[in-house]
């Protein structure tokens, strides 16, 4: 008996299909379907309790505890580094595109931080950030003539640059200064700003035809006309995939660095989501709850991925 | 700007020394950027060859008195001497036995009053009042000291703590760490690789339908996914083992997305002229497609590997034995253990990163390529 040809193929591609579709669906889809059940239990791995469907309890308890928004409000403070980080990867990929001899030297420089980030990394900057003995404090004491008192306590400090209260939402004038949250940002921006946005915008600015800054120079426009005309305008759709990719990895964010440097300390400063989701699930064996965490932190990217793909198609354009 | 800007019409004889001005601008912007990229990296080296005392000096030129406590701690243990009992005669009768009687004589204030002879000259100097005689020999001993030297002997002996260390084997970690990337960047990049293949190759019904599935779960986060993951861990034994590391790393939908990518790029036609001849799929798959896919298997497997080398939240959470912990968990335990020992922790860190410096270096034309390639088409 012969087998029909589609049928065939079919087979043999559920054959080559197979291997990573059964793993597919064993670590990615099923877990997202468990989680997603998960969440709405009162699980906990020491079983204190039966194990019952709770409803929403998960997420009222969340929405009622303060920490839960301060550890949001955490997450959102890290990611104000973020068009910081863009708009030096745009800058130094402007320079890089110009007459530069050396280009792939500096390149490979610049993106040494992102390709060794991990927690050695993040190990070696707690020691920078160290606020007796660490060289920045060092360096701000001896060279820039800092008293000792006024030097920024770093990973030690709950203070931050726009006063934010620790534990509640609130502003509070004695907490400015430079803290935790400010030290872990400056870091983040040091190993982001030569890393893959700056490849992305090398690529999105050699992609730019030549003949329109050719037009610009005949019409005389200069170096900042140029940019503010040609190349920001060509580079919009570049621009924006990075600022939403930046967002989603940045609520995401935090948790190596919490556990590294500082425990998610001082008094819950440096706890993102992701450190919080870790703690409850793996510290306090709260599955339950942290599988709601997690469902909430999932539905904002998926809440920041939706809207920006309404708003890239209409206003993103060529 | 205005379109009839005088300055910007061009060929003027203003225009060459400003492109010159913007030239050495650039060169300064990038060079500075440069070196705030370096510093820490500098820093982290050159205090993983410094002494735990000397890691708070800014300079990396220890200062005249560590310098010379350094030439004499290392001439007392040529001569097997206790420097911390050895008198100020025994000192600087090791000096002159070292370099010389003329040498010890011209680091005096008023050499023409001492004598020449190497014992006399001992006696005399060790006659001097005590503060006079200790600044004699820090001046002696400091006059000798080389840069090379502190740096190799304070090398050797970080490294070797780390390397050899009692509680936290560097050495096992380097294994696991090696040995657990290894196997998920071959079964990642095979099972993608398959994937891939019949997700660009083969006409099947339903084809678009769960590759958008695949697409869709890209966006999850991981931390949804792992605590799922960890109960089914739990569950089903792979705790604590190599397989439960090596496991769940080895599928992506990523993974085959961006070979899927790359392997739409190929000409069909190369099938079918395979197929013709009558290779069996597994064969096309083998030895056309997959040669041919190279240049996106390199890539892929650099991400993997590097990316499985740095994994951390996962191994942390799965892993209870030391003698199975991988290089970055071994890292954290270390500086728990060892914290303020930073010149340890630094040598530590150090041994960490350079295997990837070291890839990144030998790959990184083709990592470039793979960054812009697996973004743009994202």
């Amino acid at each position: 008996m012969k087998i029909r040809r589609s049928t065939r193929t079919m087979l043999v591609a559920f054959a080559f299909l197979a291997p990573n579709f059964i793993g597919f669906c064993t670590f990615t889809l099923g877990p997202v379907a468990f989680s997603f059940g998960a969440a709405f239990t009162n699980w906990t791995l020491a079983r204190t309790v039966p194990l019952q469907f709770v409803g929403f309890e998960n997420f009222v308890r969340m929405a009622n505890t303060p920490e839960f928004w301060v550890y949001t409000a955490n997450t959102v403070y890290l990611m104000l580094g973020i068009p910081f980080s863009i708009a030096g990867s745009l800058f130094l990929a402007i320079l890089l595109s110009g007459p530069i001899r050396g280009r792939i030297a500096f390149r490979t420089l610049f993106y040494l931080p992102t390709f060794t980030a991990g927690v050695a990394l993040f190990v070696l900057w707690k020691k920078l950030f160290n606020p007796d003995f660490g060289p920045i404090n060092l360096v701000l004491e001896s060279v820039f003539g800092l008293p000792d008192e006024l030097t920024p306590g770093w990973l030690s400090s709950t203070r931050n640059l726009i006063g934010l209260s620790v534990e509640s939402i609130g502003f509070e004038a004695r907490q400015w200064g430079l803290g935790a949250r400010d030290a872990i940002m400056i870091m983040g921006i040091w190993v982001a700003v030569g890393g893959g946005n700056m490849l992305l915008y090398l690529a999105g600015i050699s992609n730019i035809p030549q003949e329109l800054y050719e037009a610009a120079e005949i019409d005389g426009a200069g170096p900042w006309s140029r940019f503010r005309h040609v190349t920001w305008p060509q580079l919009a759709p570049t621009t924006f995939f990075i600022i939403v990719m930046s967002f989603i990895g940045g609520l995401q964010g935090g948790f190596e660095q919490a556990r590294v440097m500082t425990l998610g300390g001082p008094a819950g400063t440096t706890t993102t989501l992701a450190y919080h989701i870790y703690v409850k699930a793996f510290e306090e064996f709260q599955i339950g709850y942290a599988s709601a965490v997690a469902w909430v932190l999932f539905l904002l990217i998926f809440a920041v991925t939706a809207v920006s793909w309404r708003f890239g198609s209409k206003h993103v354009s060529y | 700007m205005s379109r009839t800007d005088p300055r910007d019409m061009s060929p003027r004889p203003g225009a060459a020394r400003r492109r010159r001005l913007v030239a050495a601008l650039s060169y300064g912007i990038l060079i500075v950027f440069a070196i705030t990229t370096m510093l820490p990296f500098l820093w982290m080296v050159n205090a993983s060859m410094k002494p735990l005392d000397a890691v708070e000096e800014l300079s990396p030129i220890p200062r005249p008195s560590r310098q010379a406590a350094f030439v004499l701690n290392q001439l007392a243990e040529e001569r097997d001497i206790a420097l911390h009992t050895a008198s100020t005669a025994d000192r600087l009768g090791m000096l002159i036995d070292a370099f010389g009687a003329e040498a010890v004589r011209a680091a005096l204030p008023d050499p023409a009053a001492f004598p020449a002879d190497p014992e006399a000259l001992r006696q005399a100097a060790a006659a001097l009042p005590p503060a006079e005689a200790e600044a004699l020999i820090e001046r002696v001993a400091a006059s000798r000291f080389s840069l090379l030297r502190y740096y190799g002997r304070h090398l050797a002996v970080n490294y070797d703590a780390v390397w050899n260390s009692k509680d936290i084997s560097f050495q096992r970690y380097y294994f696991n760490s090696v040995f657990v990337a290894a196997w998920v960047t071959t079964l990642h990049c095979l099972t993608s690789a398959m994937a891939a293949y019949a997700f660009a190759r083969l006409q099947w019904p339903g084809r678009d339908h769960i590759f958008r599935l695949y697409l869709a779960t890209m966006m999850i986060p991981g931390v949804v996914t792992m605590i799922p993951n960890y109960t089914l861990m739990v569950k089903i034994g792979l705790l604590d083992s190599y397989a439960g590391l090596i496991i769940p790393a080895s599928f992506s939908a990523f993974g085959t997305f961006l070979l899927r990518q790359f392997m739409l790029t190929l000409p069909p036609s190369l099938d079918e002229a395979a197929a013709m001849d009558g290779a069996s799929h597994w064969r096309i798959f083998w030895d056309v497609v997959m040669p041919l896919a190279r240049p996106g298997l390199i890539v892929l497997s650099i991400f993997t590997f590097m990316g499985n080398y740095s994994s951390f939240f996962w191994p942390l959470v799965l892993i209870k034995s030391e003698h199975l912990r991988t290089l970055p968990v071994g890292m954290l335990y270390y500086d728990t253990v060892y914290g303020n020992q930073t010149n340890l922790i630094m040598a530590a860190s150090v041994m960490n990163i350079a295997p990837l410096i070291l890839l990144f270096i030998l790959m990184q034309r083709h990592l470039v390529a793979g960054i812009q390639l697996g973004a743009v088409k994202g």
